[in-house]
């Protein structure tokens, strides 16, 4: 099974289905789920959200949920869009390193929607959560690292087809539906790698999560896929990457599980800054600022590559600064959204010392790997190495860290709900309908 | 070598292009065989699934449904005559996807504007411009690859219409070019089926909803098309991107359609919309009876 054939997928699919997931599954999904609940209640009130939410109160139908952490309900696509939009937008969710897939955000605003229609039992939610990103991140091996070094943002082209498997198996589809949903949604991908630092980016894993519920929705209504959409001539992965493999798709599904390899970031900017920050925040406990006369960032070339930004001008911009990441790092030996807002992009100590800081390409530096370098204005030097950083596959954030990292994101935004929103979604799997879930992520009357 | 700003050439031509006589001719060429298009595509069996889908979303009845008594909201009324205009192309209209496309997304815009006829023809002689000389840009290599080009390109032509249509800022209109071209989609293997014929009715509703969230405040790149990671580079390296710029706004390319103006069954109506200073009441009565002939 070379080019396996869209049933082919939709039937390893529900056969995986069919079962329980395994307990270390079952333990990753939850804290995928609890990470990009925790991301997206975060970024709730920010503009481009607030964007998508007047347009969908606007243009769109009878609300079925608000967005996590709001109260105005919307459609289902313009939930999914919104949700999404948020779980993304300030780079804050999880990491597939090997695909650099983030699949959490379009996985979840594909199920929130359509659990609100079905109301599943928690093992329920959760296994097809589980497998809507299994699914994507098989995908997005199939045609990695090609793919993404072609110019794409994998996560909003892998995203359609695990939103659209997540929605399917909530409602309870059978084989042809499914995979005439995957075929559908893997017409309507999105995103260039043109758009980072921009609303574009953020706004992609929504309207993928949007467009995998359309997708379903017109499979179910009877849409019919060829069966080579995938793999065969003219088909996805010939047009997304020059070299694939299709069949890893559904090789050893069930025994291999990519979504082990999920990673949930520690810090709201682009993952491979992440080692960087570590060292900057090391050092600010040990160098102040206006002792600094340079700063040398020796690391993985894809640093320069992808966050070489050295003057950003807003939070966004600098989400994709390493620059920006390590001074502020040094200044306030801590990275969450406060370093990030536009203020403190633009703040006159963050703008005069990140003149001192440059980036130095080091061809033999791992991508979870950095030596920072400070240099002194008495002429010493003090260094900070890091061998592999906080949230890697490697050093992973502990079930506390992550319960730190959403009690620091929702407290902003629902003061005292972080201990009951961790607390149901880490009991999930024994829930019997998302009731208290939905209502754990909403204002009180709301959900 | 340097690279012309495409996009916010493109977005400053939205804004200030005079489309000449010609121009405006073949606009009224192409809107006459979408409505024709309309008339016979609105009762495929593809548009009730449309309408079934977009009625379960819901959302407020707006707008027209050309050839049905339905109505939907702006989105979702460009994309299901999309679907209909689509559905009910002729097969000798090959070429005429693209067109159809941006005669569905420009009726919802303009009669959410509250468009002339004359505005209509404006926006879609801008959008045809807009589609046809990136169409002209790419290499082969789009196609061989797998692209199904009129899904991956008219969602420029649709932006450039409802932008003009809703007198977008030019900065926004380069959002939402933005938009258009993270959003370029649909695949060749897909073609022969209902699912090619939606991944290009897709790009209606895209459309009307990248100009709706840029003009809402989403910020983007400032070379979505021509950028080092953009649409060209990405989707179709070796674009002739300086090539889509020339004598743009003085030499209408999309201007070189010599077919004849009408839709035969009743010129009238087109007439009736070209000639209107609010499109909306005539849009509105472009229902089922219109459909039936009666």
């Amino acid at each position: 099974m070379s080019r396996p054939h869209l049933r082919d997928v939709a039937t390893a699919i529900l056969d995986l289905d069919a079962g329980p997931l395994p307990a270390a599954v079952t333990d990753e999904a939850t804290r995928s789920l609890l990470n990009i609940i925790g991301v997206a209640m975060g970024a709730s009130r920010g503009e481009a959200v607030e964007v998508v939410v007047r347009a969908g109160l606007r243009h769109g139908g009878r609300g079925v949920a608000p967005v996590p952490g709001r109260s105005e309900p919307l459609d289902s696509t313009w939930l999914a869009t919104g949700t999404g939009l948020a779980g993304h937008l300030d780079d804050f969710d999880d990491t597939h390193l090997a695909t650099v897939i983030h699949p959490g955000a379009a996985t979840f605003a594909a199920v929130l929607p359509t659990a609100v229609r079905t109301a599943p039992s928690g093992e329920r939610l959760l296994r097809a959560f589980a497998l809507g990103i299994e699914a994507q991140l098989r995908v997005g091996v199939a045609m990695s690292p090609t793919h993404y070094d072609e110019g794409w943002h994998i996560t909003g082209t892998v995203g359609p087809i695990g939103a659209a498997v997540a929605a399917a198996l909530l409602r309870g589809v059978g084989p042809d539906v499914l995979a005439s949903a995957i075929g559908l949604a893997a017409t309507r991908t999105i995103g260039h790698r043109e758009g980072f630092g921009s609303t574009a980016k953020t706004f992609h894993p929504g309207k993928a999560a949007a467009n995998g519920l359309v997708a379903l929705a017109f499979a179910e209504d009877g849409v019919r896929a060829p069966q080579e959409l995938l793999a065969g001539t003219g088909g996805y992965y010939g047009a997304l990457s020059a070299h694939s493999e299709p069949a890893s798709v559904v090789t050893e599904l069930g025994e291999r599980w990519e979504i082990l390899a999920n990673t949930y970031k520690p810090y709201p900017c682009g993952i491979v800054s992440h080692p960087a920050l570590d060292a900057a925040c090391d050092l600010a406990a040990r160098v102040s600022p206006d002792r600094i006369e340079k700063v040398e960032v020796h690391s993985h070339p894809l640093v320069t590559e992808l966050t070489g930004n050295p003057r950003p001008t807003t939070g966004l911009q600098a989400r994709f600064s390493t620059i920006h990441g390590v001074t502020a790092g040094l200044i306030d030996g801590t990275l969450g959204l406060a370093q990030y807002t536009d203020e403190r992009v633009l703040s006159p100590d963050v703008q005069a010392l990140r003149e001192r800081v440059r980036l130095v390409v080091d061809e033999t530096c791992e991508r979870d790997a950095v030596r920072v370098d400070v240099l002194l204005r008495d002429g010493s030097t003090v260094s900070s190495t890091v061998e592999h950083a906080r949230g890697s596959a490697a050093r992973p954030l502990t079930d506390a860290e992550l319960d730190d990292k959403v009690t620091r994101l929702v407290e902003p935004v629902l003061p005292g709900r972080s201990p009951r929103l961790i607390g149901t979604v880490r009991d999930i799997a024994a829930a019997g309908d998302p009731t208290g879930l939905l209502a754990a992520m909403h204002p009180e009357g709301v959900a | 070598m340097n690279v012309p700003p495409l996009t916010s050439e493109l977005a400053a031509f939205v804004a200030e292009a005079r489309p000449d006589a010609s121009a405006r001719y073949a606009a009224q060429a192409r809107l006459g065989r979408a409505l024709r298009a309309a008339r016979t595509g609105s009762r495929a069996p593809i548009t009730d699934a449309a309408l079934r889908v977009t009625a379960a979303l819901g959302g407020p009845e707006e707008h027209a449904v050309l050839g049905r008594d339905e109505r939907r909201p702006l989105p979702h009324a460009a994309l299901v005559n999309a679907v209909s205009m689509l559905a009910g192309a002729p097969p000798e209209a090959s070429g005429a996807e693209a067109e159809h496309v941006l005669v569905s997304a420009a009726l919802a815009a303009a009669e959410h504007a509250g468009a002339s006829g004359e505005q209509l023809l404006d926006a879609l002689a801008v959008g045809s411009e807009i589609g046809m000389r990136i169409v002209a840009a790419l290499p082969d290599g789009h196609a061989a690859r797998g692209w199904d080009v009129p899904a991956t390109t008219a969602r420029f032509a649709v932006t450039g219409a409802v932008a003009r249509l809703l007198a977008t800022a030019p900065t926004a209109t380069v959002v939402a070019l933005g938009l258009a071209a993270t959003e370029a989609a649909g695949l060749r293997a897909a073609l022969g089926s209902d699912v090619g014929l939606l991944q290009r009715a897709h790009a209606a509703s895209d459309g009307v909803e990248g100009v709706l969230l840029a003009t809402g405040g989403f910020n983007g790149p400032a070379a979505p098309i021509e950028g080092r990671r953009g649409f060209a580079a990405v989707m179709a390296p070796g674009m002739d991107v300086a090539g889509v710029l020339v004598d743009l706004g003085t030499t209408w390319r999309s201007a070189d359609d010599t077919s004849a103006v009408g839709m035969s069954e009743d010129d009238a109506v087109l007439d009736a919309l070209v000639h209107a200073s609010d499109v909306g009441p005539v849009i509105g009565r472009m229902g089922s009876s219109w459909a039936d002939g009666t």
